[in-house]
């Protein structure tokens, strides 16, 4: 289904230094609309790096990234949240003293364009039974579970309908069954038209989800392609189990 | 109109209502030094609700609130007696001079977060009160300006004056806790780096808020020195700051109450032992010192953070 479609994120010769270490290295690949592109690659082969370089946190050294049509490169964080780029942290970040509601109106706030109010009720609502948190709407987020953390993360990324989801390693510190119900639920955020890049540690998760995988070592990019492709490729074996030595 | 009836329905409405006018009345019947206590007490609550907005809602530790007192205390004093504009034209210039200088340093200073936030704040009241006295021919430095007009004729008209800024400011923050603006301070405190991923402009709003409230802060020292007619380089020490501080704290940051429940702790309560020796003047910051200790100890919430407990406490009770 990938190769029919258009760019949405398009990656072009990115660098990143950080002192003497090059975190991402001359870093070229696309993102095709409505796919899953799995990132995968060894602890610091600068997978999270390159999503704080497409969201804004860090300045690129060189390279572009574009957008749709649009150059982002070293664009302000928040006005790429508001072109349509949302994400998620490895580490859980929600507004901690706040109910789940009072969560996701912070989500929607900034984001949400002239409409009836009844169409943000709705969009609540949705996004709620999408995320499995309607019984805990009125709760505080500090005393949710891991898992729902997580997911409360996930929706307030989703609430304003994204053109592009970034998910770091969504399923992070989780169960085997909290880590399935993770996965079903971004094959379904997937099917709502939502083009999503996702970093994944578990090789068996990225490789399940993914339509097209990303493989990063040392900040740059050493393969590309189907899942099935990926398994036997004898440079990511090599990247992820050592070289034999003989 | 809703808001309305929800309010009527309240008890505590009424008690407020109770208690304004209270405080209308009191002047009546106080010395002239009982409401000079309450006409300070009054503007170190309006500082402390200024920076309440900026520590409890924000969550950023500013040690400069006498800056911007003392910015809107000085316009009022130039503009009257060096420019010889009328006092309420100065007092509409303090705001604007106050939040121009609050703005210009919202952009270095909250670049900055916790400690160091608070670290640069403190040094910039440094600079401000070095330039205070270095700058004798315009600030009068520690001789002071003399003959700065006074907005209102009486001590109980000036009085009511900070009540009106007083009410203002709880309006408006009550308000703004209701808003979108609320929602946004709340998640700049809360994860600084989540807000922006939600397409929140974290940069501006701060910049704005803290701008704001140094207006505020500023109003609050225009008036105060309006009704003292005198003003020196004396009365800008970083203590002010820390008084302004520990009325937000022991109030209870983030409440919009807090600080006026603070401010009668921290600065009421050691003027009522005034009275008693020539000697307990001295033991006024240890005072101060020792409430703030006590009431982090005891309830993280504050004052008020106390009266909510209470009032669970009874609400229990009575249930069972």
């Amino acid at each position: 289904m990938a190769e029919t479609h258009e760019t949405i994120l398009e990656i072009q010769d990115i660098s990143k230094n950080f002192g003497g270490i090059r975190a991402v290295d001359e870093l070229t690949f696309d993102v095709k609309e409505g796919e899953i592109l799995g990132l995968i690659g060894p602890n610091g082969s600068g997978k999270t790096t390159l999503f704080n370089l497409i969201t804004g946190v860090y300045a690129a050294d060189s390279g572009r990234i574009r957008f749709q049509t649009q150059d982002i490169t070293n664009e302000l964080s928040y006005r790429i949240a508001l072109k349509g780029i949302s994400r998620t942290f490895q580490s859980t970040k929600v507004f901690q003293t706040q109910t789940v509601l009072d969560n996701i109106a912070t989500a929607m706030i900034a984001r949400a364009r002239k409409r009836h109010i009844s169409v943000t009720r709705q969009k609540v609502a949705d996004v709620l039974d999408f995320t499995h948190l309607g019984k805990a709407k009125t709760a505080i987020a500090g005393d949710l579970t891991h898992a729902e953390q997580r997911r409360l993360m996930v929706a307030m990324a989703l609430v304003e309908d994204p053109d592009l989801l970034l998910l770091d390693e969504i399923t992070a510190g989780m169960s085997g069954e909290e880590c399935n119900g993770m996965l079903e639920m971004a094959k379904r955020i997937r099917d709502r038209g939502t083009t999503i890049v996702l970093i994944e540690h578990n090789m068996r998760v990225a490789m399940a989800l993914s339509d097209r995988i990303v493989v990063l070592n040392f900040g740059r990019k050493i393969a590309e392609g189907k899942p099935e492709e990926i398994t036997t490729n004898e440079t990511v074996l090599e990247a992820y189990l050592g070289r034999e030595e003989t | 109109m809703d808001f309305t009836l929800d309010l009527l329905k309240k008890k505590s409405t009424y008690v407020f209502l109770a208690a304004f006018i209270f405080v209308v009345i009191l002047p009546h019947y106080s010395s002239s030094y009982v409401l000079r206590v309450m006409i300070t007490m009054a503007s170190g609550i309006i500082a402390a609700m200024c920076l309440n907005v900026v520590l409890g809602y924000m969550g950023y530790p500013s040690l400069c609130q006498n800056v911007f007192y003392g910015v809107g205390a000085y316009t009022m004093a130039l503009a009257t007696v060096k420019l010889g504009f009328s006092p309420w034209t100065a007092l509409v210039l303090s705001p604007i001079v106050t939040f121009i200088i609050g703005y210009l340093a919202a952009i270095p200073f909250l670049k900055l977060r916790s400690m160091f936030f608070a670290i640069c704040t403190l040094a910039f009241t440094g600079v401000v009160s070095a330039i205070l006295v270095n700058l004798p021919k315009i600030t009068g430095s520690n001789a002071g300006l003399r003959g700065i007009p006074r907005l209102v004729k009486s001590d109980i008209n000036f009085f009511y004056l900070e009540i009106a800024l007083i009410l203002v400011i709880l309006v408006l923050t009550v308000l703004m806790s209701h808003s979108f603006w609320g929602k946004i301070l709340i998640a700049i405190r809360e994860d600084e780096d989540l807000a922006p991923h939600l397409g929140i402009n974290t940069t501006r709003y701060k910049r704005l808020t803290f701008a704001a409230t140094s207006a505020a802060t500023g109003v609050a020292g225009a008036i105060f020195f309006s009704y003292q007619t005198y003003i020196s380089s004396n009365y800008f020490t970083i203590g002010m700051s820390f008084t302004a501080l520990a009325v937000a704290v022991v109030g209870g940051g983030g409440t919009a109450l807090g600080p006026i429940f603070g401010g009668l702790v921290v600065v009421g309560a050691p003027e009522a032992f005034r009275g008693m020796t020539e000697g307990m003047t001295l033991w006024r910051p240890s005072f101060v010192g020792a409430v703030l200790v006590l009431v982090i100890l005891l309830s993280p919430g504050g004052v008020v953070g106390i009266f909510q407990n209470l009032v669970g406490y009874f609400r229990k009770r009575g249930a069972n």
